[in-house]
C-alpha cells in the first residue's frame, strides 16, 4: 500500500448544513417505547462462555500451579486439601479480574468456567468470605440457573476443616492442610510433589532486582 | 478585616502555601471530579469567565502499568494493558499482540486477521458512539446522549458473545484471538446491528450534527492549525481536521485495511466543529468497513498460530528484540513500544497514547482565551482520554 | 506482517541514504518495510532530529526510555513518524546511566517537553533547556521523595511491600507470582 493511494473523502461529504427545524424530528421518539431493561423485574440473557464463576473438576487437576503462574492479579493460591494427591487452586474474586487465562492454560482442562457472574454482598463478613473458595466440580455450580454463586455458607473449623453449604442445602465438607507450592508438614511428602518444585526453578527472566 | 500577609501567615503555620494573586485573576481548580475531565485536573487562571492561564495536571489515574508489565507473563500483560484506554480496550491488546508477533516472527493466520479487524472497527464504533455520548452531554443534548449509550449496549451485547466479556475484553492475544466466532449467527446479528446504527444516524444527524447550536457552540473554539499541529504531536481525527491525511491505516497499514475502501475525511478549519465532523464521518466510514468485511467473510482456517509455545503460556519465551506497533485509534494514533531480553517477561513496554499529546500542551495552549463554559467543550472535540497520559 | 520484503524495501534505503549523506555520523538500517532505525550519539541527536525533520519526519510520537542495566546504559528511543515517506523511525541514542544527560529538543518538536517529562520522572533523565521538568508530573510527592522509579534497580516489590503490606501471604514463592 502507498500512501498514494490514501481516498480522501470531498468536503462537502463531510460538512453538514446546520437547521433549526431538523432538531424537532426527535419528538418523534416521544411515542417510541424506551430501551432500558427494568433489572430485577426483567432477566437479561447472558451470552454463552461468558467469563464467569471458576469450576474445577477435582478429579483431573494436577495442581501443577500453571493458573497460580498465568493470573495476572494474584488471585490464585494453591491449597493442600487432605486426601487429595496435589494441590489445589484456591481463588480469591476479591482480586480475581476474570481474564480466565488460568483457564486457558490448565493442561488438563480441569479448570472450567460457568456463566455465573453475579458478584454482590451485603458487605458483611460470613458474605465476603464465600467468594475465596476452593471451586467446586461444574455440575454442582450449573445446577443453579440465576447467575449467582452456588454457595450459600462457609462454615470452617478448628481443624482445618472446612464445610461448603450450597443454596439448595447440600454439603461439601474437606480439610485444608495448608497453603503454598511446598507440602504442608501435615502432608506426607511426596516424590511427585518434589518434581513440581522442580520444574518452577528454571527462571533466568525473573531476576529483576 | 484580615489582611491578605495575615492569611498568607496564617496558611504557612498550617503547613500550606497560598500564593498572592495577581490583580483581576483568580485560580479555578477544574477537576478531577469534573465530569468533563474524566479524572484529570486543570488549574485555569481565570480573569472573569475568560482562561488566561490553563496548567495541565495529570497523575490521578497512575497505575504503574509500564512497570508493572514488567512482573508479568508476556500473555498476562493484555489482562493489564488494556485498562489503559477504557472506551476501547481492543486498541491496546491489538498494537501489544502485534509488536510481540513482530518480535516472535509470527505471520498471524487469515482467519485471526479478519477477526482482529472487526473487533478494532467494532472498537472503533462502540469508542465514537461513547465519544457522542460524552460530547452531546457537554453541549447539553441529554437526549443524543442517551441514544449513544444504548446504541453502544448492542456493541457490547456483540463483544460479549464473541469474547466472553462485555467491556474489558482480553481476547486478542500474541498469535491470533483467543476464541473463534461464535458462529453465523453471530455475523448475522453483527450485519443487523450495522444496519440498525447506520438507520439511527440520521437521527444523531438531526439532533447533533445538522443543530443549529452545534453549530453556534463549536465553531470557531479551540482553533489550531497544521503546523502546530504537527509540532505538537497531534494526531487521528484532530489531526485530520486541520488537513493533514494522516490516518495510521493507509500511512502504515496493518491486519487486512490494505484490502479494505474507505474514505479519510479532512477538514481546513481545525477547530472545534471540524473535528466533531470529521469523527462523524469516520464514524459512518467504520460502519461501511465492517459491511465490507461482513461482505467479505471470515476466511476459513486457525484462529490462532499453532506453536508449541502457546501451550504453556508461562514460559511463553520472546526472542530478544524491539519492535513498534501503532493502529489508528479513534483518539488518534495509538502505539506500543515493546523490548525483549530473551526472558518469559517483557524487558519493557511503553504504551503510546495519544492523549499524551493532545492532553497537555494542547489544551493548554487552546484553552487560552476560551471561555469557561467552553472548556469541557474543547476537551471533548479533543477526545482527550486521561489514562492514556497516566498510565 | 510483509515479512517478504524484509531488508529490502527500496524506497527505506533511498531515505536512510538520502538522511546519511546529511548526517554522516549516524547510522542507519532498514529494519523491514516501513520501519526504519538509527542510531546517533547522544551529542549529535538535536543535529540529527532537526535534519530529520526538514526532510519530512514530521511527528514525534513518542521518547522511550529503556535501562540497560548490565550495559549501565539507558536508551532513549524517539519514535518519528513521516506522514510524507510513510514511515516510521526509531532514532536510538545511548546516555551513561549515572549521568543521564541530553539536550532537549523541544525546539524541533515542541511536543517532547511533555514525553521529556515523562523519562525525567521515571527515568530519571535530565534533559537540558526543558524548563517544565521540575514541575508535578505523575507521581505524588511522597512518592518521588522514596524515589520511585520504572529503573532496573528500583526495588518495587519492597516499595509495594512497604506502602500497601499486602504481599506478605505469598511470601514464600514470591519468584512465581506477580505484585
Amino acid at each position: 500500500m502507498k500512501m498514494e493511494s490514501v481516498k480522501i473523502a470531498p468536503e462537502e461529504k463531510v460538512r453538514k448544513k446546520p437547521s433549526f427545524l431538523k432538531p424537532w424530528m426527535s419528538l418523534k421518539y416521544l411515542f417510541k417505547k424506551p430501551v432500558t431493561i427494568k433489572i430485577p423485574y426483567e432477566e437479561t440473557q447472558i451470552a454463552e462462555k461468558y467469563r464467569g464463576f471458576h469450576t474445577l473438576n477435582w478429579k483431573t487437576c494436577i495442581g501443577c500451579n500453571m493458573c497460580g503462574q498465568i493470573c495476572p492479579a494474584r488471585a490464585i493460591e494453591m491449597t493442600w486439601i487432605e486426601g487429595e494427591k496435589r494441590p489445589h487452586p484456591k481463588i480469591d474474586y476479591g482480586r480475581c479480574t476474570f481474564c480466565q487465562f488460568c483457564v486457558d492454560v490448565c493442561p488438563t482442562n480441569a479448570l472450567g468456567h460457568v456463566e455465573h457472574y453475579i458478584l454482590t454482598t451485603e458487605w458483611k463478613d460470613e458474605e465476603l468470605e464465600l467468594f475465596d473458595w476452593v471451586p467446586l466440580p461444574e455440575e454442582m455450580v450449573r445446577k443453579f440457573s440465576d447467575y449467582r454463586h452456588p454457595l450459600a455458607k462457609i462454615e470452617k473449623y478448628e481443624d482445618g476443616r472446612v464445610k461448603y453449604v450450597l443454596r439448595d442445602g447440600s454439603e461439601f465438607e474437606f480439610k485444608i492442610l495448608g497453603y503454598g507450592l511446598k507440602p504442608p508438614a501435615a502432608a506426607k511428602p511426596k516424590p511427585a510433589a518434589k518434581s513440581a518444585e522442580k520444574k518452577e526453578e528454571p527462571n533466568p527472566g525473573e531476576k529483576k532486582e | 478585616m484580615v489582611t491578605q500577609e495575615e492569611l498568607i501567615r496564617e496558611a504557612r503555620e498550617n503547613g500550606m502555601e497560598l500564593l498572592p494573586l495577581e490583580k483581576d485573576t483568580y485560580e479555578l481548580f477544574f477537576g478531577p471530579q469534573h465530569m468533563a475531565t474524566e479524572n484529570y485536573s486543570l488549574i485555569l487562571k481565570m480573569d472573569g469567565h475568560r482562561v488566561v492561564k490553563a496548567i495541565a495536571n495529570p497523575g490521578f489515574l497512575h497505575r504503574g502499568f509500564e512497570k508493572l508489565a514488567e512482573y508479568r507473563p508476556w500473555h498476562t500483560n493484555i489482562a493489564l494493558l488494556l485498562r489503559i484506554c477504557v472506551p476501547e480496550p481492543d486498541v491496546p491488546e491489538a498494537i501489544y499482540s502485534m509488536a510481540v508477533d513482530e518480535l516472535m516472527g509470527w505471520e498471524v493466520p487469515e482467519r485471526a486477521q479478519w477477526i482482529r479487524t472487526t473487533v478494532l472497527e467494532m472498537a472503533r464504533v462502540s469508542a465514537y458512539l461513547f465519544w457522542m455520548m460524552g460530547l452531546s452531554f457537554k453541549l447539553g443534548v441529554y437526549t443524543a446522549g442517551q441514544w449513544a449509550a444504548a446504541y453502544r449496549e448492542r456493541f457490547m451485547a456483540l463483544f460479549e458473545e464473541l469474547t466472553g466479556a462485555r467491556v474489558y475484553h482480553i481476547y486478542t492475544i500474541p498469535g491470533g484471538v483467543r476464541r473463534d466466532i461464535p458462529g453465523d449467527k453471530w455475523l448475522r446479528q453483527l450485519r443487523d446491528t450495522v444496519e440498525y446504527i447506520k438507520d439511527k444516524l440520521k437521527d444523531f444527524d438531526n439532533l447533533v450534527f445538522e443543530n443549529y447550536i452545534t453549530y453556534r457552540r463549536l465553531e470557531g473554539i479551540g482553533v489550531m492549525d497544521k503546523k502546530f499541529a504537527l509540532n505538537e504531536g497531534v494526531t487521528g481525527p484532530n489531526l485530520r481536521a486541520t488537513g493533514v491525511p494522516y490516518d495510521v491505516r493507509r500511512a502504515d497499514p496493518y491486519l487486512l485495511y490494505p484490502e479494505l475502501d474507505f474514505e479519510v475525511p479532512v477538514l481546513k478549519e481545525g477547530d472545534a466543529l471540524a473535528r466533531a465532523l470529521v469523527r462523524r464521518f469516520e464514524f459512518e466510514q467504520d460502519l461501511y468497513i465492517l459491511e465490507q468485511l461482513l461482505d467479505m467473510g471470515p476466511p476459513s482456517g486457525p484462529y490462532k498460530v499453532d506453536h508449541p509455545s502457546l501451550k504453556a503460556l508461562p514460559r511463553f519465551r520472546v526472542p530478544a528484540g524491539d519492535a513498534f506497533a501503532h493502529v489508528e485509534a479513534t483518539k488518534g494514533d495509538f502505539g506500543a513500544y515493546v523490548v525483549s531480553d530473551g526472558g518469559n517477561k517483557p524487558y519493557r513496554v511503553q504504551i503510546r497514547g495519544p492523549s499524551i499529546a493532545h492532553g497537555i500542551r494542547v489544551i493548554e495552549q487552546l484553552l487560552v482565551g476560551a471561555r469557561l463554559a467552553d472548556v469541557p467543550v474543547i476537551l471533548m472535540s479533543l477526545d482527550n482520554c486521561p489514562p492514556d497520559i497516566d498510565r | 506482517m510483509a515479512e517478504e520484503v524484509k531488508a529490502s524495501w527500496s524506497k527505506g534505503e533511498e531515505i536512510v541514504r538520502m538522511l546519511l549523506e546529511k548526517a554522516p555520523y549516524a547510522e542507519g538500517t532498514v529494519r523491514r518495510e516501513r520501519r526504519l532505525e538509527f542510531k546517533v550519539p547522544a551529542d549529535r541527536i538535536v543535529d540529527f532530529l532537526r535534519t530529520a525533520k526538514a526532510n519530512g519526519f514530521e511527528l514525534l510520537l513518542q521518547i522511550t526510555a529503556v535501562d540497560w542495566l548490565k550495559e549501565g546504559e539507558i536508551e532513549l528511543v524517539y519514535q518519528l513518524f513521516s506522514i510524507s515517506h510513510g514511515t516510521h523511525a526509531m532514532v536510538k541514542t545511548r546516555l551513561p546511566r549515572d549521568e543521564a544527560r541530553i539536550s532537549t529538543v523541544m525546539d524541533i518538536y515542541p511536543v517532547a517537553e511533555t514525553y521529556e517529562r515523562d523519562a525525567h520522572e521515571f527515568f530519571k533523565v535530565t534533559f537540558e533547556g526543558n524548563p517544565k521538568l521540575e514541575m508535578p508530573w505523575i507521581l505524588e510527592d511522597e512518592d518521588r521523595e522514596v524515589g520511585v522509579s520504572h529503573r532496573k534497580d528500583f526495588d518495587m516489590l519492597g516499595y509495594v511491600k512497604r506502602k500497601y503490606k499486602l504481599l506478605d501471604r505469598f511470601d514464600e514463592d514470591k519468584e512465581n507470582y506477580v505484585i
